[in-house]
């Protein structure tokens, strides 16, 4: 009984705590079922309902809700503004929900809002659904492997082009070398480097095998790799020294272009894939097949080894996106939840985290670790098509919105670089950091600066052969030699315009001194008569006065 | 005679006329050309590219043509406006300088003067991605549904079927997947010539050849840049396909074809290198790739070509050469002879005689009440002498209740009357099927019965048509029923891309389906009723465009309709007596019940590549169907009255391979049904159905889903689908197997106690026998016959057995199972 007492004594406060506190939080969160599904039923259910499911979505209950569409989870419990479904709702992103019509009213926006971001409860009473734990995206920046040693670059090199267009190839091949001021562009029949400094064409490496779809440096900048061929009929890998220039070797033989391929940090293998849907990993010492990735359904369009080279990532064009071990090439991670083509793999220099871009327009964050989805946001209109870290934990990007952006590593906008001129399909950004590189389906390679999003230049691309610029600089020196001609002609004459005109002027010169030395000399002449006359005068005044003063003299 | 010939229906029946009356005199003329025509009828230049070419065609004293293009002269009135090439049996026009002029055309004494005008003379315009590029892969046949154009696209790589959405692609081509297709700076290697020129391995093979004009116009317009037009494109209005018609005489003739594409700017376009052709019987008229046909055995062939979405025909002819043919002389026929005949003549086919009467007793008996003619029917028949006697048969059988039991049933095959689920009860299902039973006895005009039931509101069971958007509650599905059931078209490929074979647009499809799409439905106070109202709102969304549809009349204009009119204009629109599709598929329904054929076959699948057999007759018979305020028993009289009805179904020399003219009378199994009603009829037993008294005939059924097993073999459709294929006509190897094994003879001839009864009235073996041939087979049993089954039947031990197995005999004999 005393016990008893006082365990009650004890409970009685704690308990009217508790329901104060559940009270209150009842008053101020929304639920589910008293407040979300009513704005669910009257401005989504005619179509997101069990039957009719539009985009794989039921929103006329809490678990089918909570399950999400075909495009994956809808809701993200405590995460509002990274909620697919409120981000349709509130019209930040396409498609606009609900569709053709004006966007729900604020306050019912605001309750959505609300119940998202205090967890998605389900009823009153119920627990808000644990937001999933937030693997963080910080950075390591000790972890990122980056080259060290002096900058590798190549040596000097022939400026022959293989192949010279009316216009430029779309750009679907575009590295920067991870160590140098390099970076290399794919072209018809080969590949074009440039000096990402002084935007200078540095030179040719030659790929007769075909278009070049895709280029990588080696992660030690050593190598680069260029993947390609002819479509429909032939593909192949071929990977350069940078630093001698010198093929080392041609590997893979597929009847299909080459739409993605990349070389492990090791050197020792390359993955490579097209539209004949197969992962080859070849071993880059004698070529032979070490292992085949059949699981890929359509066209491969983007492979990526992680940083230490242990994992590989790949897409294709039906938006399936696996993580795998390079030994082996065991599964490691299916990526679920893309909604178009995976047109990029990008891993961070910490080989923590995985980006996909993707057709649907996301950017997705996924972590290698658990395969799971950390973070995905609207990027681009229509559909990314670039995408690549920088070694700070930065994101760069271009898509079909012709737009370049730099993204913080939490997906928040940092810049948007000025205006592509077409479809932006592949970006890159340089060793130092300062540069990003984007290259259009129009075939031109625009270069910013990263700090103020500066557009620096837009090499030439197409550049012509060499024969034509030779004819072209001796057209310019016989147009200019024709020119200096007529000119040096019409200095002549008039130097001897002025020459004559001199002499004249010399002439009278003379004439001047003559007539000055007369006039001196008439001057001193009549200055003396003058003189003269004046003692003349003077003379006669005194002969005057004389004759005056004689004649008063006598008449005294 | 040139005048007509820009008709094809005056032509031939003039044609036919001619030869009836003085085939002898004109035979001297075979071999002399008496007139020449020059198509197409005007040359029009529209800019420094475009071209034109014609044809001239002769036109014999016998009635065929030939062309005679490379045997003219021609001359340009100016020539200093165009240039003409005229070698290797082409002639082709090209521009010089703005003007008109003429261009004359001499052969022998015979000269056509055409009018040819050019513009733009000098003008280059740009290359335009929907009239210049979209053709190429239509004519390379690259967005085929086996190809591009399937729904996922082929090898990665989709266009849309035939085209019906350019502005995708556009994007598929120059933007999907960027940099692969095209490349604009070094046109000749992108992958889609590279494919189509089979410079790389393709799935699809080589489609032309790098020089041609196809790979030119797209390398052209690569290296522009690959531009999207700059906004919409001059629509396309028309294809001209010429000659409008042709008679070859004698086999490998070759006749080529122009077609010519008309835009709503008012320029024109030779198509013929870019239409897709083919041809309808290809062993009478094959047709090239490139328009140019060669004759083979005698026949009729409709020509067709396509160019973006409109698909032409024309009907060409081949008759042997040199075969003497005078069209047998004919009497007593009727207008209905007269068109069937006409054609006949100018096919050269001659025309069974009439079948004997027998023939036509049973035959008209199974066709209009759904019986075989009992042998005292046959025996009135045979006594009679008078010469008006079939058409007082006929008068007699049209009013008996088996005449209006068997078109209730045809017609609730058309509304598909059945129980389905929870939306049609059985309840509703009978109500339906008596409204529909009350129509026909009266003779309503059949226009009144389908627009009483296209706007039919309110209870299924208090106004039961409208159980009909109960047994389809899908707004596109139905609409295609309608326009498959009442106005004989199938439009379902229209629900996702353009006919391919027929005029059909997705816009003439949404059009159409929008005027169902604001019917709704409510429950009823009886649970198991619905109420069918219009609820006055909502449209159909266009699925490539995504705009709003507005209702519009297939292949008609758009009707002013307020919220809730809009089934009420629908029905106005389909049974007006103007509509060119509702009385001629009526009438053809009506005809493809008597003759086992349709004029236009199948009658549910009229379309531009699918044209009537005898357009003239078709014409005419909707035509009088109409005016005869809908009497659909008159139509039925002057069908059956007519000669070519009466036709026997033994052939000639010149009708032997004719099987859709109308020459002989086809033999027909005998449906589902009837089939069984008649077993029932001649072995004197009752059927027992569900719902219907014992005794009932199969063709009284009212509900769809009541079957059993004979008919389900014998193939009875199910009233689930609206097609008139759903009624199964052919004959199988279980249909013969039932027969044989099954119940349904061997049981049925014990259960009647035919036999037992007719030996009882100690009839001898030949009287039973012949007895037999009559109850099954309408007449009586030949000599031989007599003999040789009496034979059989004496030395069999078991008297009784072995003419129970000579009823059985006959009851799976053809003879019983077919109409002929």
């Amino acid at each position: 009984m005393i016990h008893g007492m006082c365990f009650r004594g004890w409970l009685g406060p704690v308990l009217l705590l508790l329901l104060a506190t559940s009270g209150l939080a009842a008053e101020a969160v929304p639920t589910f079922e008293d407040d979300v599904l009513p704005v669910f039923r009257e401005k989504c259910c005619s179509c997101h309902n069990a039957d009719k499911q539009s985009g794989g979505l039921d929103l006329t209950s809490y678990n089918r809700a909570m399950a999400g569409g075909s495009s994956g989870e809808v809701i993200a419990p405590g995460d509002a503004e990274g909620s697919y479904l409120w981000q349709l709702a509130s019209h930040e992103s396409e498609p606009k929900m609900p569709p053709e019509a004006d966007r729900i009213s604020d306050s019912m926006l605001a309750v959505i809002s609300k119940w998202i971001a205090a967890g998605a409860i389900e009823r009153k009473g119920g627990a808000p659904v644990a937001r999933k734990a937030a693997v963080s995206l910080a950075l390591d920046p000790k972890a990122m492997l980056v080259p060290d040693g002096p900058p590798v670059g190549p040596p000097r090199l022939s400026l022959r082009v293989a192949s010279h267009g009316s216009r430029p190839l779309a750009i679907t091949g575009l590295a920067a070398s991870p160590n140098g001021a390099v970076a290399a562009v794919g072209g018809r029949g080969q590949v074009l480097l440039y000096d990402t400094g002084s935007l200078e064409f540095r030179g040719v490496l030659p790929f007769p095998e075909g278009d070049v779809k895709t280029l990588r440096f080696s992660r030690n900048a050593r190598l680069l790799l260029a993947g390609g061929g002819v479509g429909g009929k032939s593909g192949r890998v071929a990977i350069w020294d940078v630093v001698t220039a010198q093929r080392m070797t041609e590997l893979g033989d597929e009847y299909d272009e080459v739409l993605a391929a990349d070389i492990s940090a090791d050197q020792r293998v390359v993955a490579l894939g097209g539209p004949q849907k197969v992962v080859r990993l070849i071993r880059s010492a004698d070529g032979e097949i070490e292992a085949e990735i059949r699981k890929h359904t359509d066209w491969i369009t983007a492979i990526e080894f992680s940083p230490n080279g242990r994992m590989l990532a790949t897409g294709d064009r039906a938006g399936n996106a696996f993580l795998w071990e390079t030994r082996g090439a065991r599964e490691d991670a299916v990526l679920k939840g893309h909604g178009g083509c995976i047109t990029a793999v990008s891993w961070r220099g910490d080989g923590e985290v995985l980006a996909t871009a993707s057709e649907d327009g996301k950017i997705r964050l996924w972590n290698r670790r658990t395969g799971e989805k950390m973070k995905e946001w609207q990027a681009h209109g229509g559909g990314v098509q670039g995408l690549c870290w920088l070694a700070d934990g930065r994101l760069a990007s271009c898509g079909r919105d012709k737009k370049a952006i730099l993204w913080k590593g939490d997906g928040s906008k940092e810049r948007e670089f000025p205006a592509l001129g077409e479809i932006g399909l592949r970006v890159a950004v340089t060793s130092d950091r300062q540069r990003v590189l984007a290259g259009d389906l129009a075939g031109t390679l625009s270069i910013y600066t990263v700090d103020n999003g500066a557009l620096v230049g837009t090499p030439d691309t197409n550049p012509p052969r060499l024969e034509e610029r030779l004819k072209a600089a001796q057209a310019v020196f016989t147009e200019i030699t024709a020119v200096e001609k007529t000119l040096a002609d019409k200095a002549e004459a008039m130097a001897s315009a002025l020459q004559v005109v001199q002499s004249q002027v010399d002439d009278g010169q003379a004439v001047v001194e003559e007539a000055k030395k007369a006039f001196a000399t008439a001057t001193a002449e009549l200055e003396a008569v003058q003189a003269k006359q004046a003692a003349t005068i003077a003379e006669i005044d005194r002969w005057k006065a004389e004759i005056e003063f004689a004649s008063s003299q006598g008449k005294n | 005679m040139i005048q007509v010939l820009h008709s094809p229906r005056n032509f031939l029946v003039s044609l036919a006329l001619a030869m009836c009356a003085s085939s002898a005199s004109l035979a001297d003329q075979g071999e002399q050309i008496v007139s020449i025509d020059v198509y197409p009828p005007r040359v029009q230049l529209d800019s420094a590219r475009d071209q034109q070419r014609i044809i001239v065609q002769g036109l014999y004293g016998d009635g065929h043509t030939d062309d005679i293009t490379s045997a003219v002269k021609v001359a340009i009135a100016d020539p200093t406006l165009a240039s003409v090439d005229h070698s290797a049996g082409h002639m082709t026009f090209r521009p010089v300088a703005d003007g008109e002029t003429a261009v004359r055309v001499t052969h022998g004494k015979h000269v056509r003067e055409i009018p040819l005008k050019v513009v733009s003379a000098t003008s280059e315009p740009p290359l335009s991605f929907r009239l210049d590029v979209m053709p190429v892969f239509a004519r390379a046949g690259c967005n085929m549904g086996s190809c591009h154009g399937a729904a996922r696209g082929k090898d990665g790589f989709r266009l849309s079927l035939f085209g019906f959405d350019p502005a995708g692609d556009y994007e598929r081509i120059t933007r999907e997947f960027p940099g692969r297709r095209i490349d604009p700076g070094d046109p000749v290697r992108s992958l889609l010539v590279q494919k189509a020129i089979g410079g790389v391995p393709h799935t699809g093979g080589k489609r032309f050849d790098q020089e041609s004009e196809l790979a030119d116009r797209l390398i052209r317009w690569i290296a522009a840049g690959g531009p999207d037009d700059p906004g919409p494109v001059s629509e396309l209005i028309g294809l001209d396909l010429y000659p409008p018609t042709a008679l070859l005489a004698g086999k490998d003739v070759s006749q080529p074809f122009v077609a010519v594409a008309r835009f709503a700017d008012g320029t024109d376009r030779d198509v013929t290198d870019l239409c897709w052709y083919g041809s309808n019987n290809d062993p009478t008229a094959k047709v090239s790739s490139a328009g140019v046909v060669t004759s083979g055995n005698r026949g009729e062939a409709f020509i067709m070509a396509r160019y973006d979405t409109i698909t032409v025909g024309r009907s060409l002819v081949v008759v042997p050469k040199d075969v003497p043919f005078t069209f047998p002389p004919q009497e007593n026929a009727t207008w209905i002879d007269d068109l069937v005949n006409a054609k006949l003549a100018a096919l050269r086919i001659a025309p069974s005689d009439l079948c004997d009467d027998e023939t036509f007793l049973r035959r008209v008996t199974l066709d209009l009440v759904g019986l075989v003619p009992t042998p005292e029917e046959r025996a009135a028949f045979l006594a009679d002498s008078s010469a008006d006697k079939r058409a007082r048969v006929v008068e007699e059988l049209m009013t008996r209740k088996e005449f209006v039991e068997l078109w209730v049933m045809k017609w609730a095959e058309i509304l598909q009357i059945r129980s389905k689920g929870n939306d049609v009860s059985p309840k509703g299902a009978i109500l339906y099927h008596q409204w529909l039973d009350q129509r026909i006895a009266a003779n309503e005009p059949i226009d009144r019965m389908v627009r009483d039931l296209i706007t039919a509101a309110g209870g299924t069971f208090e106004n039961p048509p409208s159980n009909y958007f109960q047994l389809e509650r899908d707004t596109l599905k139905l609409a295609e029923n309608v326009a498959q059931a009442f106005l004989g078209m199938r439009i379902q490929c229209a629900q996702c891309h353009n006919h391919p074979f027929d005029r059909w647009t997705m816009d003439d499809y949404y059009g159409f389906a929008t005027f169902f799409k604001q019917i709704a439905r409510k429950r009823g106070a009886d649970p198991r009723e619905t109420i069918v109202y219009d609820s006055g709102s909502g449209d159909l969304k266009h699925p490539v465009t995504g705009a709003t549809v507005t209702p519009k009349f297939l292949g008609g204009e758009v009707p002013k309709v307020s919220t809730n009119d809009r089934r009420e204009a629908l029905a106005a629109w389909m049974t007006s007596s103007d509509n060119p599709y509702f009385a001629r598929h009526l009438a053809n329904i009506a005809w493809t019940h008597f003759f086992g054929r349709g004029i236009v076959h199948e009658p549910d699948d009229a379309r531009v590549s699918n044209p009537p057999s005898n357009g003239p007759l078709l014409d005419e018979l909707g035509q009088r169907l109409a005016s005869s305020g809908w009497d659909f028993r008159g139509l039925v009289r002057d069908i059956v009255t007519s000669q070519t009805y009466q036709r026997s179904c033994e052939v000639n020399d010149t009708n032997r391979l004719d099987d859709t003219n109308f020459s002989h009378a086809a033999v027909r199994r005998i449906r589902a049904e009837v089939l069984l009603d008649a077993l029932a009829q001649v072995t004197d037993t009752k059927n027992k159905f569900p719902g219907l008294p014992l005794g009932a005939r199969a063709v009284q059924v009212a509900d769809g889903r009541t079957t059993n097993y004979f008919l389900t073999t014998f193939g009875r459709a199910t009233r689930e689908d609206v097609c008139s294929c759903a009624v199964k006509m052919d004959p199988n190897l279980s249909q013969a197997l039932h027969l044989l094994n099954g119940d349904a003879a061997n049981d049925r001839i014990r259960q009647g106690g035919l036999i037992e009864k007719l030996i009882k009235d100690s009839k001898s073996d030949a009287e039973i026998v012949d007895i037999l041939f009559v109850r099954c087979f309408g007449r009586g049993a030949t000599e031989a016959e007599l003999t040789d089954t009496v034979a059989t039947v004496t030395s069999a031990g078991d008297r009784k057995q072995a003419l129970e197995d000579v009823f059985w005999a006959l009851l799976n004999s053809p003879e019983f199972m077919f109409n002929h």
